[in-house]
Parts: structure tokens; sequence; C-alpha cells
């Protein structure tokens, strides 16, 4: 692990939401690195004051504990606006409903059910969040840092090349997606926003390259899987180009 | 009618929910900027969570229930105020450093906690809330994206921004 990898981690270990695979990797680097552990101290030091400050703030919730419990009092100790019979009938009603609408969404809806439609809103978001172009179009991953991560997380032997697109080199880090770790590549190129390549490893095997379509919000999303390895490249560009793409780097899986 | 004193399920309401008022209020009045507003956020919440105490199961998350319901009384507060008060979040302010620590590390010596709190303050609706919830009620990034109604992703890309946004202005306070 080097120190650019290690900054992308440093967030989830300060927060504990970093898996204890990483957590060993990560410590290990900072064990024997001179910087990445001045990092760690400084955002620690810097949560510490923030929660130390933020409890030592006094406040007076007396009143407004007295006043929410004098509303809840007199709430509590009027009759209810229904007759019991009606609010059981409302509950039934209620249950009913539910139980409709899974039948339905069981009998016509599977792909509502799908872990996949939570992905595309998730990566779409993280797209969005992260392509601002103003703040990254300077940040680039160093080579060998590109094809280690897309080797771990794509089995590809060296990172995608979307020159013959027009995008230069990519900035990568590791992100979570719905609690799956994807490696996100971000290309940028002179003029027209940025495209993200998510990419991750995957039990489901397919010899056939496969690619769909869909749209969300302004992006296309073209997710693609092969051998092993799932991808998602989400762009604002025509839905043909965004194919394209994916199938350019699927086709090297 | 029910005697109010002997109503079961106000006493679960009091034991359950109304241990973290206070923990509710110190939240809410960085999130709205004033604690008569916030005490306001804070009635407004145990009123609506008390209505609708039965779609909640006793001994789950509560505080992050009450967090949850806190956040759509804070929204829908801003939606009926016009935004005349806020200003654009300009995304290009936040300096070029994008993997944490891509700038020299710094510690923030010399800064008292009044200075990192008005920095909290400064900062945009969206960034303050997940720093906060994170940070210093020590919600796991799943409570705070259910709360917040948004992906992790976007949770963890906040938070990011945020926490980089403290660094700056806290740079800028000491060296300005």
């Amino acid at each position: 692990m080097n120190c650019d990898e290690a900054r992308g981690l440093i967030q989830c270990y300060l927060d504990n939401e970093l898996d204890e695979l990483n957590t060993l990797d990560l410590l290990k680097h900072l064990e024997a690195c001179a910087r990445c552990p001045e990092l760690l101290d400084s955002l620690m030091s810097q949560d510490r004051l923030l929660k130390q400050s933020a409890l030592a703030q006094e406040v007076n919730s007396g009143p407004v504990r007295a006043k929410v419990l004098t509303l809840l009092r007199a709430h509590a100790s009027q009759p209810s606006r229904f007759p019991f019979h009606l609010t059981r009938l409302r509950r039934f009603v209620a249950v009913a409903s539910l139980a409709a609408i899974g039948v339905l969404v069981w009998l016509f809806g599977p792909e509502f059910k799908s872990f996949h439609e939570k992905a595309y809103a998730a990566i779409v978001a993280d797209h969005a969040d992260h392509c601002s172009y103003e703040e990254t179009k300077d940040a680039r991953s160093s080579r060998t840092e590109l094809d280690r991560l897309v080797a771990q997380y794509g089995k590809l032997s060296n990172t995608p090349d979307l020159t013959p697109f027009g995008y230069d080199e990519p900035h990568a880090f590791v992100c979570k997606i719905e609690e799956i770790q994807y490696l996100h590549l971000i290309y940028y190129r002179q003029k027209g926003q940025p495209l993200s390549v998510f990419m991750r490893l995957t039990d489901a095997s397919s010899e056939s390259l496969q690619v769909a379509l869909r749209r969300r919000d302004r992006f296309v999303i073209a997710s693609a899987w092969k051998s092993g390895a799932e991808l998602f490249v989400v762009s604002s560009l025509a839905d043909q180009e965004t194919s394209d793409i994916a199938r350019a780097i699927v086709a090297r899986l | 009618m029910t005697n109010p004193e002997r109503d079961p399920r106000l006493e679960i309401f009091e034991r359950e929910a109304m241990a973290h008022l206070e923990n509710l209020l110190r939240t809410a009045v960085h999130l709205v900027g004033s604690v008569g507003r916030a005490e306001d956020v804070v009635q407004e919440t145990f009123l609506r969570a008390w209505k609708h105490f039965d779609s909640y199961e006793s001994g789950t998350n509560c505080r992050g229930w009450l967090f949850r319901i806190m956040f759509n009384v804070v929204h829908a507060e801003r939606a009926r105020t016009v935004k005349l008060s806020e200003v654009p979040f300009d995304e290009s302010d936040l300096g070029d450093g994008h993997l944490l620590g891509a700038n020299v590390p710094f510690t923030p010596r010399g800064i008292e906690g009044r200075d990192i709190l008005e920095a909290v303050d400064k900062l945009t609706d969206e960034h303050r809330a997940v720093l906060w919830l994170v940070a210093v009620d020590g919600f796991s990034y799943r409570e705070s994206a259910d709360i917040l109604g948004v992906p992790i992703g976007t949770v963890m890309s906040r938070l990011h921004r945020a926490r980089l946004e403290i660094r700056r202005l806290l740079q800028t306070e000491r060296t300005g």
C-alpha cells in the first residue's frame, strides 16, 4: 500500500468503518510511513477537539423538556379521535395494503428488489459528487498505483486507456457502494464532463460480454460484466458512446 | 379517559425517547443556528415522534429514529422559509486537495474549541450535518445515510469535504 491509497482509507479508519483486512494493511503502512501517521494524528486531533468542544457546550434542556412533557401529557389525556374498533380497522387495512403491494412487487417487479437499483442511484450520486471538474481536474494517480488497483479490482493487466475517446489518465480511489468496495476511476478531458468507471471482482461468472444501458438523472450508466468482474461506466455522453467505452474496457477482461 | 400520569405508552416514550432530548437539542443548535429555533425544532420532533410512536419498535435504535424525524423537521422548516440567506456553495472554494492530506498535514495546535465550532458553523448545511452526525454524535455511515436519506457514498464524500473545509478554515484562522 502506498500513501495515496492509505489516505483514501484513513477517513474510514478514523470513523471505525474500515474492514479488518484493510485495517491491517493500513496499520502496516502507518508503521513504515513517515507522513501518513502525522495526517492521521492531525485528523484525530481535529475530530477530538470538535467532539470535546461540542460536548462541553452547556445546553439548557430543562425548559424545552418541561414544555414537551406538558404537551405530551395533554395530548395523551385526550380521548382518541377514533373508536378502538376503527383504529384496529385502519391497522388491518394498512397491513392488508402492504401485503397486496408486496405480492404485486413479487409478481411484477423483481427488478425493484435488485441490489443494483440501489447501487445505480448510489454510483450516480458518487459520480456527481466526486466529479466536480473544478475540484479534481488536476488530480491524477500514479501509473504504478493505477495498474496495481485495476489488477486488484478488475483483474486487468493495466489501466484502461480511454485516450481514443479523448480522455486523459484517470484519478483513482477506493469507495464503498452499498457496503461493497469498488475501485472508482475518474477520467477527465479538456472539454466536457468527466467519466467514471467503477469496478470490482464478483462471484458471478460469464464468459460472454454483456452490457446493459440505463439512464438516471442526466447520466448514462453502462453496466458490464464478464469473467468474474463487474463494472459501471457513468457519463454524460450519448448512450452509444458510453456503451462503446464499457465494451472497450470489458473486452480486455 | 386515560390518566396521563399512568399512561404506559407515555412512560415508555419518556424512558426511551426523552432520554435523548439533550443530545438532539445540542445538535439542533448547530443545525439551525439559534437556541430558540433549536428548541422549536426539538419540540416539534418529539410531538411528531409521539404521534408516530406506534410505528416505533421498543428496544430498536430510538436515537437514530429521533434524529431522522428531527432532520425531516429541519428540512420542512427550511422548505417553508425563503432561502434568501443561503449562499450558493462553490465547490472550487474547497481547494485542490482531493485525498485527505493532499496538502501538508495540519495539527490544530493553538486552536481552541470555539474556533473549531465557529468553523463548523461556517460549513454548508449538508456538510455540517454529516460531520456532526459522525464526528460528534457517533453515528455510523449507514445510520447517517438513513437519517439524512442519502446514499452512503454521499455521506463519505460530504464528510471528506467537511473535514477538508474545517482544516482550511482553521488554517486561515491561524495564518490570517
